[in-house]
């Protein structure tokens, strides 16, 4: 192999994660090769650099105050179920539940509806700037589910810096993977 | 024999079953995870975030979540892998939001002694010679990873100071370890080029 495809695989090699016919290939390179050495010792010395950047210690009383946000959440999640009971309790008492329930259709309804727009919109608006790979990419893929979608999205950061097509091609494959 | 159901893997994972012990209603299980993991994950979130009180926070939201999720909680996965994910996405979301957290010069420069000013000249209490060479590296250090790309300043975050290997790397970030190796090697190469000074490189 040459000296550019050697380069590109020491980092790896580095870290001992190098397919066993890499790290074969990288010694003997290595071996008769000033420059890809002088290449090894450098990435060596940045990656041992980085310890420099030491661990810091969080605020301490990290466990109480993570109990006291539990405590909050709480009391509010009741106060709200409470409201919706007491509301409902005082439609019952004046015999108004079919009017509130005519307008909670309403309501659901148009909600809905303004959705759907919306959504029509965006999937409009987004078509106009992507190609049909891309926009296979993020909708109406068959084998995800929402959840997935919304986890696909959230890593869209991820898929932007992306430049190799090899890397492209495991997006495409990332549905095959179920980790949670 | 057809139909018995294979072990679950994950049960083997002591902080797995820690987290079953939550979900049946165990705070001290929940208290002996965060004493393992809040301090690991709160400097993740920092290194990829950049600022303190933020990754404080964040750190405090990820436990929040995982507290919250006990009770449908089933394991498919190690918990160091499910509790990674999730703060990789908290943090992600944070940087969404706010863009990117710029690293001013302004900012007090945190080391392990905790807070401080960043000097030009510090006259009145000058500090050993390596001390302030440690501190200037450790400066640099910060400003390469900062400006790597997301992709790879988490891996390089996952692999240099949280110590996954590739395969774990990939759980995380939901990627192939073929991915992963590709986005280590960029970001290696990238560190390389910001740490070693030209006159230097030998």
């Amino acid at each position: 192999m040459r000296c550019v495809e050697i380069k590109k695989l020491i980092p790896v090699y580095l870290d001992g994660e190098s397919d066993p016919q890499e790290t074969m290939a990288v010694k003997e390179h290595l071996a008769s090769c000033a420059a890809c050495q002088k290449e090894l010792h450098a990435l060596e010395r940045s990656w041992k650099m980085l310890g420099e950047w030491q661990n810091i210690e969080p605020s301490p009383g990290y466990v109480s105050r993570f109990w006291t946000r539990v405590s909050l959440q709480r009391p509010w999640r009741e106060r709200v179920a409470r409201g919706i009971q007491e509301s409902l309790e005082g439609l019952r008492r004046k015999r108004l539940a079919p009017v509130f329930a005519a307008v909670c259709v309403l309501v659901f309804t148009g909600i809905f509806s303004l959705r759907n727009y919306w959504q029509m919109r965006e999937a409009q608006d987004l078509a106009a700037n992507l190609n049909q790979e891309e926009l296979e990419m993020v909708f109406d893929h068959p084998s995800l589910g929402a959840a997935e979608d919304i986890e696909l999205a959230e890593n869209f950061d991820i898929i932007q810096d992306i430049d190799f097509f090899e890397d492209l091609e495991v997006i495409e494959n990332a549905d095959s993977l179920e980790l949670i | 024999m057809l139909f018995v159901d294979k072990p679950n893997p994950f049960l083997d994972d002591p902080d797995v079953r820690l987290m079953l012990e939550v979900q049946g209603g165990n705070n001290r299980s929940f208290e002996t995870l965060m004493h393992k993991y809040y301090p690991r994950l709160f400097n993740f979130i920092f290194r990829f975030v950049g600022r303190r009180e933020i990754a404080e926070d964040l750190t405090q939201e990820v436990f929040l979540k995982v507290y919250h999720a006990a009770s449908r909680y089933r394991p498919k996965s190690k918990f160091q892998t499910w509790i990674y994910t999730i703060a990789k996405n908290i943090s992600l979301n944070e940087l969404r939001h706010h863009k990117k957290i710029a690293v001013s010069l302004d900012d007090p420069f945190v080391s392990d002694d905790g807070p401080m000013e960043r000097q030009i000249e510090d006259t009145a209490a000058p500090r050993a010679d390596e001390q302030i060479l440690r501190e200037e590296a450790a400066a640099a250090v910060r400003e390469a990873i900062d400006s790597l790309p997301q992709n790879q300043r988490m891996a390089v975050i996952l692999r240099r100071y949280e110590q996954f290997s590739y395969e774990e790397i990939a759980q995380t970030m939901r990627l192939s370890v073929k991915a992963v190796k590709s986005l280590l090697s960029r970001a290696k190469e990238n560190l390389k080029n910001k740490l070693t000074p030209a006159e230097t490189f030998e």
